[in-house]
């Protein structure tokens, strides 16, 4: 099995200290709502707020087709002036990825969404050169037996 | 598609409740939540009407143990079943690895079975899946009522591809996890070792 990761981490990861505080959470998901990318604190939310900023990225951008003009290349946003949130895509060839940020208590997030945009146009541009390592298409699991299911399922109570 | 990180060795896979309006979908995902320990299980996210029907979607993130060294992760989600709501069931199926369709076995539900089978079919074909090839469940709901077709019957209209079938009254929780574990099953089987 080979060992790789998604090129879109290590260009994030490139780019973080553009954000600093606490109170910034960014996720980047994939269009399915599978989290890719996160710096949350609770580690019991991400998943939520995963499948949550995906649908609301996926449910805008459908609705914005109402406009008829189906290449709208936008940024979502929605707060008050010092708490809120900010998302964008990302697209490289056949990969697209949401991501975006949640902040609170914010003194200054034009200044905030002007890093954000910058991370974003970043990773877009790490993407663009990089290309993605070919993707192994094996099954791995193909002979898995009944008893390895059952013990995936101890946990619940039946 | 699944992801498999193998830097953390993590598999993480989406599975979607799929079936008509009030058949049980929700109800399934409540049993699921409610019978797992809370270091399993994140938030369940509901997006609701005001009446407790579906809007958007439900969502569950489960944790499941260890397999031949690499934690799993399944993604629960239920599509509203309404029949305008076909537009946030394209979104919702994106990308996704398995699905259950929960069928209402009242005899009344009959046409509306069929209705959401076939909008099922049409949705993921426009994804490019090819239907046989999906793992697929179907769910024999609400078995507990008195008014129901025989099985022979549901699995004649709805399952003419032959998958695997099980009866469930998911109010009481009967079939939920049996579904649950024959739909992981078949997911892992298909699981690529993709990275994205
Ligand atoms: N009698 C019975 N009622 C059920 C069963 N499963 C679900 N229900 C009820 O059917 C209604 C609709 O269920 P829900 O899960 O919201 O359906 P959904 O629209 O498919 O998500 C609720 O009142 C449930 O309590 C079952 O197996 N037996
Ligand atoms: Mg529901």
């Amino acid at each position: 099995m080979k060992t790789t990761r998604p090129k879109i981490i290590d260009a994030i990861e490139a780019n973080l200290d553009l954000f600093s505080s606490d109170a910034v959470n960014i996720v980047i998901t994939r269009p399915d709502g599978l989290v890719i990318w996160e710096n949350l604190k609770d580690k019991q939310r991400v998943q939520e707020l995963g499948a949550l900023g995906c649908g609301l990225w996926q449910s805008a951008s459908t609705l914005a087709k109402f406009t008829g003009n189906n290449s709208l290349n936008s940024t979502l946003v929605f707060g008050s002036s010092a708490d809120g949130l900010y998302a964008n895509n990302v697209k490289i060839a056949d990969h697209e990825y949401i991501i975006f940020m949640v902040y609170k208590n914010c003194m200054n997030p034009a200044k905030l969404k002007l890093k954000f945009r910058s991370l974003r146009q970043q990773v877009e541009d790490f993407l663009f050169f990089e290309k993605e390592e070919e993707t192994n298409n094996d099954k791995i699991f193909s002979d898995i037996t009944d008893k390895e299911v059952d013990d995936l399922f101890s946990f619940s109570e039946v | 598609m699944s992801f498999v990180n193998y830097q953390t060795k993590e598999i993480n896979c989406k599975i979607v409740y799929y079936g008509p309006g009030l058949g049980g979908k929700t109800t399934n995902i409540q049993h699921i939540y409610s019978k797992t320990a809370g270091k399993n299980k994140g938030e369940m996210v509901s997006l609701n009407t005001e009446n407790e029907r579906t809007l958007f979607f439900d969502f569950l993130p489960l944790d499941l143990g260890e397999i031949r060294g690499f934690k799993t992760r399944l993604h629960l989600y239920t599509v509203p079943g309404q029949v305008f709501y076909e537009a946030s069931r394209k979104l919702i199926l994106r990308g996704v690895d398995g699905v259950v369709f929960v069928a209402d076995s009242q005899i009344e539900k009959f046409d509306s079975n069929m209705q959401s089978f076939e909008s099922l079919k049409d949705n993921l074909s426009e994804q490019g899946y090819d239907l046989k090839k999906v793992p697929l469940v179907m769910q024999w709901n609400k078995r507990d009522l008195p008014n129901v077709s025989p099985i022979s019957e549901l699995e004649r209209s709805l399952n003419n591809f032959d998958f695997p079938a099980f009866e469930a009254s998911a109010l009481s929780g009967e079939g939920v996890f049996e579904t649950l574990k024959m739909v992981s099953k078949l997911v892992l089987m298909n699981v690529k070792g993709s990275v994205l």
